[in-house]
């Protein structure tokens, strides 16, 4: 990651240096530098709507309910995760508001969900393989529908603008089951080197109870009778 | 088709209802989250900006024009048309230069063209990887992506690919 910012920044300076505009390379970085801070404005915006939110939904047991209704799917992808870790409910939010297109909605989830991955990870400052699964799979973003490119296609006077969501969720499965697949060759291609066999345990060590201000679920209070 | 309308505010009902119903305190709750997301943007600021910087000298530079000039022969070869590749460059980099892109290809060729179409089933299905990376990693605090970046990227590419395969033959 650091090369390719390295790459691009000189790679820029140079093709700016080149192509006769010297002078323009210290303002364009200014320019640059507001718009990046207009953008963390923009994203500031929508994480404080929607972790505030989130909050409430955390209290009131909804959130551990949505993490519970997609753990068979989150228990396959993240084998690494005890059952009650507090990064699961919001990677669950993530995954539904890609897939229903809410981008906007899903970057804040995706955030809360990599700092409580950051906050268990035995190995602070490296990358998990928990963590390696998410971002791959919020890079390639399984998407059923497609509503920036829709509506760009509406205002652009578009015949059927929703004519390419299905296309566009095919490619976007491709992506998923492609990335999805490499990962999990490559996590045991590492610890079959790493880890001299035995099923390796959780890489993530448990935070204590996951939401511990969550009133429990009536199946949780039931069980506990 | 426009899910988003509804939704989000459906959602934000059935919350506060839930949230009334069990005696939460709405209020009290919504700070602390809000104030949670405001340390974790606050940290991102730095990834933010950086990566705004070196995108910045790439679309001022002209370097997106010297590449396509650059690929051109080699892509009109795959059947990539010229116009598509400066957003094959910028849409792992930047959601909004990216939609500056996209929204020039549909206003110059036209939403229901051959170009057009394979712009907007690459923008529905990709994400800006990039960005994803830098951004996500520094909320977790961590500062490597090892095998992340290069899984990301190929599934990028198979994206691609395939947006292109289906924009000449999916039955529009």
């Amino acid at each position: 990651m650091a090369l390719v910012w390295a790459f691009l920044m000189l790679a820029g300076i140079a093709a700016m240096a080149l192509g006769g505009s010297p002078d323009r390379i210290t303002t364009t970085l200014i320019t640059q530098a507001k718009s990046g801070l207009q953008a963390t404005f923009d994203l500031l915006a929508v994480v404080i709507l929607w972790l505030g939110i989130s909050r409430i939904a955390e209290r009131t047991g909804l959130l551990t309910g949505v993490a519970r209704l997609l753990s068979p799917l989150l228990r396959r992808l993240f084998p690494g995760l005890p059952q009650d870790h507090p990064a699961l409910a919001p990677i669950a939010i993530n995954l539904t508001a890609n897939f229903l297109g809410l981008s906007n909605a899903a970057t804040p989830f995706g955030l809360q969900a990599m700092r409580e991955l950051g906050k268990s990870s035995p190995t602070p400052g490296r990358i998990t393989p928990a963590m390696t699964t998410f971002l791959v799979l919020n890079s390639a973003c399984v998407t059923a529908i497609p509503a920036t490119a829709i509506a760009l296609r509406a205002a652009t006077g578009a015949a059927q603008p929703a004519a390419i969501a299905f296309p566009a969720a095919l490619a976007s499965l491709a992506a998923t089951a492609t990335v999805l697949t490499i990962d999990i060759l490559w996590r045991r291609l590492e610890q079959g080197t790493g880890q001299l066999r035995g099923k390796p345990g959780p890489d993530h060590r448990r935070t204590g109870p996951a939401v511990p201000r969550t009133l429990p679920s009536p199946a949780g209070r039931r069980q506990a009778r | 088709m426009n899910v988003a309308a509804w939704l989000l505010p459906g959602l934000i009902v059935i919350v506060f209802l839930s949230a009334l119903r069990r005696g939460v305190n709405v209020l009290e709750a919504f700070v602390e989250g809000a104030q949670q997301g405001l340390v974790l943007v606050y940290n991102l600021v730095p990834y933010i900006l950086a990566i705004y910087l070196a995108l910045g000298l790439v679309q001022e530079s002209g370097m997106l024009s010297w590449v396509t000039r650059l690929l051109d022969p080699l892509l009109s070869r795959t059947g990539i048309p010229a116009p598509l590749l400066p957003l094959l460059i910028v849409r792992p980099l930047s959601g909004s230069a990216s939609l500056g892109v996209i929204t020039q290809i549909l206003q110059t060729y036209g939403p229901d063209s051959l170009v057009g179409r394979m712009a907007s089933i690459m923008q529905g299905s990709s994400d800006t990887t990039f960005y994803v990376l830098t951004v996500y990693t520094g909320a977790a605090g961590v500062r490597e992506t090892r095998r992340a970046l290069p899984i990301a990227l190929v599934g990028d590419l198979v994206g691609f690919a395939v947006a292109v395969y289906l924009a000449y033959h999916w039955p529009f």
